[in-house]
């Protein structure tokens, strides 16, 4: 009977999920992704929508970057190339979801408008595949990330964003009906609020298990 | 006709000050500015890369056909970063550590494509560079009071220097809450000054 | 079809000249980047590897690490280790140190060779102890000393790592100690931490204690097979 434990392989996989959507959330912890967060957080439908865009398009990238540089720019000694890479594979990815969205729920694509192509330059995919190659803060070993631990990495911080920008959603519609000072409508109050759930946020900081 | 530079300097500084006006380049705003140091080093990467590639792109503009535009963009915004990325390592490691990933994420700062796609694909190679200049001038005026704010209050120090000998500063804002707040209350109080002069 | 060809055309120019310039640059800067880290390990490693006439250096490949070590001698004779640990998480980012012990296993210097910790509090573990305000810098001419060693570095001397070092909250911080304060510290195998970062104190001080365990053993078991 092999030495098989269920709870030790599935660790790592629980330590990243928590620690990429609760511990290091890209929004309010990391500071990844915050353009879409104010731009797309002011209804819950479109910020929803957003989000599943976000964890699509994370995991895709992860999928095509990771391997190319584990498998090509490493043993090439052309690191230095990645920047570039990414960028590019991350802008045909998000070309590609554009044009099956356009096709397939023409609602949504027209929802999402131009935020859509603006993933691109969404600081958190870009970030989410950096992050990726580099070493895994959240189990012990110090190590690099594998690719399942990276693809799993991709979808949770995915996850972890769309968190922060449903709850931001949830909270910026009720302050419609607030009565807000004039200097601080809009983007300030918002910031504001980001502020006081980055606070909560900050309690998860430390934790490991 | 060369635009003239005092005045696309108060555009870029007060009138369209890229982060509190435009509302681009948020992430690495507040991801870096917790301290004055890292907020300096930050703008003046940033001026760099946006000069540059307003400068490449003013010139190749008439050989990019309009459906690769973007992508050619990205390409040479990207090209110019990692440039960035390696002569910070080779001679300002220690700027290099603390800026961490923020220095590669250049590339996606909205405020070089958004300069690149709206102004220096229109102008004269001259006019962009002097776009691209103001506007990296705006974006490190913008980091420096973000940073000066954080590292003040939230550290008691400016450049690593100790302001008030003994006093404990208020730590959360070097932290991550402090980001958002110090920029909740900088926009606030421009908004107040620009709904007073309205006024008058 | 002609577009699609002058498109691909295009960016494809755009993108080679984009790879020959990165890669001019990249041969360019590579050797002071190089030159950069192993200078930056030269002065750590003569700041904490005991004096010798002679160094031996190597690594130790573990299951969970690579612990590159430098052993000195002096007439033969072993006076110190140093070790340099790449795998310390702290708060938000890794912390590469290189730490010296004499012969007898305890602490002769620690070194912080690379940390991104959250400025004015984890950041503070390479913070050089100094009166030094802004105004005496501006108005007296004050200066830092940048070549002094980090007071937290400087607690870890003389402890002894195989056994658990624990931190103590309630006296403040190190440099604010007097003499007698930090005999007895140095004693009972305790370092203060830094204030408002006890997250990335601990990541040291936990990495310290693991990182040696089983180091030293290892170690000289591998120069004994020379």
């Amino acid at each position: 009977m092999a030495d098989f434990s269920l709870g030790e392989t599935l660790l790592p996989f629980l330590q990243i999920s928590v620690g990429a959507i609760f511990i290091q959330n890209f929004v309010l912890t990391r500071f990844l992704g915050l353009c879409p967060f104010m731009g797309v957080s002011k209804k819950l439908s479109t910020a929803s929508g957003m989000g599943m865009a976000v964890i699509f398009v994370m995991t895709l990238a992860t999928l095509f970057t990771w391997p190319i540089y584990t498998f090509i720019l490493v043993p090439q000694d052309s690191t230095f190339l990645k920047t570039i890479l990414f960028i590019l594979i991350i802008a045909s990815i998000v070309q590609l979801v554009e044009m099956i969205l356009k096709k397939h729920s023409p609602i949504l694509y027209e929802s999402l408008g131009v935020f859509l192509p603006l993933i691109t330059t969404n600081c958190a995919i870009l970030g989410v595949t950096i992050l990726n190659i580099e070493s895994n803060p959240f189990t012990d070993s110090g190590e690099a990330f594998t690719f399942i631990e990276a693809i799993v990495n991709g979808i949770m911080s995915g996850v972890g964003f769309t968190l922060a920008l449903v709850l931001m959603a949830g909270i910026r519609e009720r302050l419609e009906l607030a009565d807000i000072p004039k200097p601080f409508r809009g983007l300030p109050i918002a910031f504001i609020t980001a502020g006081l759930m980055s606070i909560a946020f900050l309690g998860f900081s430390g934790m490991s298990f | 006709m060369i635009s003239n530079i005092p005045k696309e300097l108060k555009r870029g500084v007060i009138t369209e000050n890229p982060i509190f006006v435009l509302a681009l380049g948020l992430c690495p705003a507040l991801g870096v500015s917790s301290s004055v140091v890292n907020g300096l080093g930050m703008g003046l990467a940033t001026t760099f890369v946006l000069i540059a590639s307003n400068l490449i792109i003013a010139m190749i503009k008439k050989a990019i056909p309009a459906q690769v535009r973007i992508p050619s963009f990205i390409i040479v915004i990207a090209t110019f970063v990692t440039i960035v990325q390696m002569v910070m390592k080779a001679y300002l490691p220690g700027l290099n550590d603390q800026l961490g990933i923020f220095i590669p994420l250049i590339v996606v700062n909205c405020l070089i494509l958004g300069r690149a796609e709206a102004y220096a694909s229109q102008h004269s190679p001259i006019n962009s560079v002097i776009d691209g200049f103001a506007m990296g001038i705006g974006f490190t005026a913008g980091l420096l009071i973000l940073s000066t704010i954080r590292e003040v209050l939230g550290a008691n120090q400016f450049l690593g220097l100790t302001l008030i000998p003994g006093v404990e500063p208020i730590s959360i804002f070097t932290l991550a809450p402090g980001g958002f707040l110090t920029i909740g209350f900088v926009i606030a109080g421009l908004n107040y000054l620009k709904i007073k002069k309205e006024r008058t | 079809m002609k577009n699609t060809v002058t498109l691909t055309l295009t960016l494809t120019i755009i993108a080679a000249i984009s790879a020959v310039s990165v890669s001019y640059v990249n041969q360019i800067t590579a050797e002071p980047i190089r030159q950069q880290q192993i200078q930056r390990e030269q002065s750590a490693l003569a700041a904490v590897l005991p004096a010798g006439d002679s160094t031996y250096t190597d690594t130790l490949r573990r299951p969970a690490d690579t612990l590159p070590f430098w052993v000195s001698y002096e007439q033969g004779i072993i006076q110190g280790y140093a070790l340099k640990a790449t795998t310390a998480k702290g708060y938000s980012s890794t912390i590469d140190y290189l730490i010296g012990l004499d012969a007898a296993g305890n602490i002769h210097g620690l070194s912080i060779l690379s940390q991104g910790e959250t400025p004015g509090l984890g950041a503070r573990i390479t913070e050089i102890a100094s009166d030094i305000t802004l105004w005496g810098r501006i108005f007296k001419g004050h200066t830092v000393d940048t070549g002094a060693e980090p007071w937290f570095c400087r607690q870890f001397s003389g402890l002894q790592p195989e056994q658990a070092i624990s931190i103590n909250k309630t006296i403040g911080e190190w440099p604010d100690l007097d003499s007698a304060g930090k005999v007895a510290l140095q004693r009972s195998n305790e370092i203060t931490a830094v204030s408002g970062a006890t997250i990335t104190t601990r990541t040291v001080k936990k990495s310290i204690e693991t990182d040696i365990a089983d180091a030293l053993g290892a170690i000289e078991r591998k120069i004994d097979d020379k």
